[in-house]
């Protein structure tokens, strides 16, 4: 990113100069088609350490020029998802070719998440994982969610009665940080976000950043962070369109009638699974914009379970029971709807950069989605969301640079009749928030970062008082401080804090300590110990919904910020065809929020409490190997034990969680395959669930747990492409390969544990791509 | 998508992608055809909201039943030969619960989406329900065209359950001196509390339940009812727990269904 600005404040200045003089052409080619690579960023000097630098970018030929001194001249060559090269030319040369070979490892990505500066994932202090977009989109998924689930160690996407439920590492969505170029986002359920919102082809790549982060990112960041980076493009002219088919899940309604009772409710669950969508970015002068527009829709469908519901109530959960209870349903359970979704989504990003000093940017998204649920109660729901901003960024030097910014979002979801033309908002969520940063290099070998903002969240609800829309509003203001200092080649710190205040839960502050040493060429050793906190939702603080007569939501207004320490070592081995990372973790939670059911005023209230203790101790594998050229494998790993309290295993989490791929590539001039195989592994689950059972001798129903045991399962794809004249790209493969079907959706509540598939399901997908 | 969302995404797009190609100096006429190309691809396949569905013919249950009302046993009855409906304004007007037994100027009788026919347990009539499978409802007009050797259910009181309404059900607690909080109404794994009644399992197919939250989803079967009297025969269809004229986000329970006589 940072060559991409240098290049647009020296580019013109540089060849104007050189027009005079005799120049050297850099030719890049991609390794093994042939192909030009353009928009590189092409560094060249007298000096070898690179002092002085003259810097080009690659047209659409994949040519730079340079002006031709007496003496040969270094050259340093970046390319996002390429491995960097540098070398020397010799003297009187007029021409060189070079070639650039792809990046399978991954380890000269930028990264920024890990600590609010861009640097390479390699030297990071915190280990960052690092999605590119365009492998995720090479690979086949079909969206953000499968994305993750099938490439991100101990990340699980299961369903839930609201959606989709996303847990990682043992803690689920209300840990999980979700921004957007590390900007926050609203709308949520329970943490979860409308994952539909984050369009696959508008990203550059995820940075994942796991454990605690909240001195950088404050509330939430308490588990992990997932920043999905957007793109930006450094070429003239940059078109990408696609267009996506797939199997329906399931056909509810072959043929819908035009006098059936519920016939727009029958088209609907049985939408086509299409997508289409552009993306393009031009860059002319000082200003680049980039758009990206993506519609999608799928059918709604079934989960069965043939056999009734078991109930197993363990001795060890229910010490008044003398044995294990089992108790069978003799009832079949009904099956469970996954709803079907249409949405559009379109962004729109303007960057003006006129000096070295000042780059500027405006920014918005519109996402409108329409959710179909399998409940025929004649309304489905329609969500609606705003977001934009505008941020600016002058440097003076390496004295300091300033980021000012100002970011909002408008989320909006309504229910709409499905007989009459009319519809009502159900959910309104508001936040801004202002920032100002400072960010400093004045000091050699220190990065320094103050940041200050402030964040308002405004949540209006029929769900406060009396299923009237009524609006609750939370207020923070924050102040960060971090300092990453570069000891030496081998050693590197990094230390920060956070304070918060807020009226409604008072002073606190978190601190963080990192620690990468470097002992050897390939090795890294990182460790760090970081706080993390989450303030109570605006929906755990005020919620007071009585649904039906049957039980009571209660928010609890007395609720705590819940704290957390998280402490972490890892060991790295990375060269250019084998990385490995293995870490160790201890994520230790205390006034840890929960809902619980409790009886009384005659009836069930499941409340919000801070509950005592939670401790989550773990261990995570990452490793990519590139065999060949064209054949690569990697594998995760994850385990994760999560303390039981009183004999009793809330947590939902399996301990063991793995995924796995192996990728083929052929290229030649015009034309490439790629064949892919990926694999995610969710083992077994085993927790308790709250419920009454009838204790025969004691003649009367007590409170008790019973234990809910779901299989292990694994999810694969197969995915095969092919490029043509780099223009043209047509892709078909079959998600689930193995037919995996769910046979038991648990028990009672604990239906909400399983992964939303339909079984086998194939593709193709079209993609075309002009560049000017 | 509403049509106004449909229309700010069509404007927004056309702007943006009129912007990108004044930008590049491309030919009036090449630059309207590659948007318009470009917004068919994106936009093709969107649509909106359209309310197209033809009115609804059907018949609607005059009130909610069941126990919601704060009567367990809330039973509507109608006689499908007269058109005649009992308790039609509040529960156990002009049938109490018991009574309809040994009455034979009903046919069949709803409680939530339980169904009664005036035979077996529930009745004294001849009455009774076959199912003639999913659909078709349309198809049905003539006795003739009803299976001969079809097995003719009739009421029972040993297999359906109703829900109890919450004061019958604290009734029952104070009656036998059970703890209110050990025997919540309500359990959110179970439900809420249900006790046995007579009805026609063949007809309880008609609905299903899940949840919580509570999901009724009909079955679109179609079938046959046979009145008291044993002569004449009527077609029943259940197609939502919900009116018609619903308004979001209403509870449901004023079913919307088709039942006509088959002559």
């Amino acid at each position: 990113m940072k060559g991409i600005i240098l290049f647009c404040l020296f580019a013109a200045t540089v060849e104007t100069t050189l027009q005079a003089q005799e120049k050297i052409q850099i030719i890049l080619l991609e390794k093994g088609t042939d192909n030009p690579l353009s928009g590189a960023i092409v560094a060249c000097s007298a000096n070898a350490d690179m002092k002085n630098a003259g810097y080009a970018t690659t047209d659409t030929r994949g040519v730079a020029s340079f002006a031709a001194p007496d003496s040969s001249i270094y050259y340093r060559i970046t390319l996002t998802g390429f491995m960097p090269l540098s070398g020397k030319t010799e003297k009187g040369m007029s021409q060189l070719t070079l070639y650039m070979q792809e990046d399978v490892i991954g380890l000269n990505e930028i990264v920024v998440t890990a600590s609010r500066t861009p640097r390479p994932v390699k030297l990071s202090p915190v280990t960052t994982q690092v999605l590119s977009g365009k492998a995720m989109v090479d690979a086949g998924y079909g969206n953000l969610q499968q994305a993750l689930q099938q490439e991100t160690p101990g990340l699980n996407i299961q369903k839930v009665g609201f959606g989709n439920e996303i847990s990682m590492q043992g803690l689920d969505a209300r840990h999980v940080l979700f921004l957007m170029d590390g900007e926050r986002m609203t709308g949520d359920m329970a943490g979860n976000l409308d994952y539909e919102r984050f369009n696959l082809h508008a990203i550059d790549r995820i940075e994942i950043v796991k454990g605690a982060s909240s001195t950088l990112y404050g509330s939430r960041a308490s588990g992990a962070v997932i920043n999905l980076i957007t793109k930006k493009t450094a070429q003239p002219l940059v078109i990408d369109a696609g267009a996506r088919y797939g199997q329906m899940n399931e056909r509810n309604y072959p043929n819908p009638q035009k006098k059936d009772f519920l016939y727009m409710y029958e088209k609907n669950v049985d939408r086509p699974n299409l997508q289409s969508w552009v993306s393009a970015g031009f860059k002319s002068g000082d200003f680049i914009s980039q758009t990206d527009v993506w519609y999608s829709e799928s059918d709604g469908f079934y989960l069965y379970q043939t056999e009734g519901d078991k109930k197993v109530y363990t001795k060890d959960a229910n010490p008044f029971l003398d044995k294990d209870v089992v108790i069978v349903s003799s009832l079949a359970r009904p099956p469970m709807g996954v709803e079907g979704a249409e949405h559009v989504s379109v962004s729109q990003k303007l960057f003006f950069e006129p000096s070295e000093n000042l780059k500027m940017q405006l920014y918005g998204t519109a996402f409108f989605m329409n959710s179909y649920d399998m409940v025929q109660d004649l309304v489905f729901t329609q969500s609606k969301d705003f977001t934009g901003g505008a941020k600016a960024t002058y440097s003076l030097k390496n004295f300091f640079s300033a980021t000012v910014s100002l970011h909002a979002d408008y989320y909006d979801r309504f229910k709409r009749h499905e007989r009459r033309d009319e519809r009502r908002k159900v959910y309104a969520s508001r936040i801004m928030q202002p920032r100002l940063t400072l960010a400093s290099r004045c000091f050699e070998a220190h990065e320094l970062i103050l940041g200050v903002e402030h964040f308002t969240d405004e949540l209006t609800s029929d769900r406060f008082v009396n299923r009237k829309m009524t609006s609750r509003a939370l207020t923070e203001t924050e102040y960060f401080l971090q300092d990453e200092w570069t000891v030496n080649d081998r050693l590197m710190l990094s230390a920060g804090a956070r304070t918060n205040f807020s009226r409604q839960f008072g002073f606190m502050w978190m601190p963080k300590l990192a620690v990468k040493y470097s002992p050897f060429e390939h090795w890294s050793f990182r460790s760090s110990f970081s706080t993390g906190y989450r303030s109570p939702s605006i929906k755990e603080l005020f919620f007071n919904w009585d649904h039906l007569g049957m039980f009571m939501i209660k928010g609890n207004e007395y609720l705590r910020p819940e704290k957390n320490r998280y402490v972490s070592f890892g060991a790295e081995y990375a060269d250019d065809r084998l990385f490995i990372n293995a870490s160790l973790y201890g994520n230790f939670f205390r006034d840890k929020i929960e809902g619980v059911w409790r009886i009384y005023d005659m009836q069930y209230n499941f409340e919000y409490a801070n509950l005592s203790r939670q401790d989550l101790l773990g261990g995570e594998l990452l490793a990519r190997w590139r065999i060949l050229d064209c054949l690569s494998l990697n594998g995760t790993y994850s385990y994760v034990d999560v303390s039981e309290q009183g004999g009793v295993r809330v947590n939902t989490t399996s301990p063991h969680a793995a995924t796995g791929g192996v990728e083929y590539r052929y290229r030649r001039k015009n034309y490439s395959l790629s064949a892919g195989f990926t694999a995610s592994y969710m083992g077994r689950k085993r927790f308790d669930v709250q419920d009454r059972v009838y204790v025969e001798k004691e003649g009367r129903s007590r409170d008790a747990w019973f234990r809910c045991d779901l299989p292990a399962y694994a999810l694969c794809n197969l995915t095969l492409s092919q490029t043509f004249l780099n223009k043209v790209k047509v892709t078909a493969g079959v998600n689930n390969l193995f037919d995996y079907k769910p046979k038991t959706l648990g028990s009672g509540l604990t239906a909400f544990n399983i992964p939303a598939t339909a079984g086998l399901r194939g593709y193709v997908q079209v993609e075309f791509s002009i560049k000017n | 998508m509403g049509y106004k969302e449909y229309i700010e995404i069509m404007v927004i797009l056309k702007i943006l992608l009129q912007s990108w190609f004044r930008q590049f100096k491309i030919k009036i006429m090449t630059r309207q055809n590659i948007i318009d190309i470009l917004l068919l691809a994106i936009l093709l396949p969107l649509s909106c909201v359209k309310y197209d569905a033809e009115p609804f013919t059907g018949k609607i249950m005059p009130r909610v039943t069941g126990y919601s009302t704060g009567v367990t046993n809330d039973w509507l009855y109608f006689n499908l030969c007269t058109g005649e409906i009992f308790n039609r304004k509040a529960p156990n007007q002009e049938i109490k619960e018991g009574e309809q037994y040994d009455r034979s100027d009903w046919d069949i009788a709803f409680c939530g989406y339980h169904i009664r026919t005036n035979s077996g347990t529930s009745g004294c009539g001849h009455g009774g329900a076959i199912d003639l499978g999913y659909g078709d409802y349309d198809r049905w007009k003539s006795v003739s065209q009803l299976p001969s050797n079809a097995a003719w259910v009739t009421d029972t009181d040993t297999d359906i359950y109703v829900t109890w309404s919450q004061a019958e059900w604290y009734h029952y607690l104070v009656e036998n001196r059970l703890d209110f909080d050990d025997n919540p109404w309500f359990d959110p794994n179970n439900g809420p509390q249900r006790k046995l009644t007579s009805a026609n399992r063949k007809l309880d197919e008609s609905m299903r339940l899940s949840g919580p939250p509570m999901v009724y989803t009909p079955s679109y079967h179609t079938y046959a009812i046979r009145a008291a009297d044993g002569q004449r025969y009527f077609k029943l269809q259940i197609v939502s727990w919900y009116n018609i004229n619903t308004e979001i986000d209403d509870t449901g329970g004023e079913l919307s269904y088709y039942c006509d006589e088959i002559n």
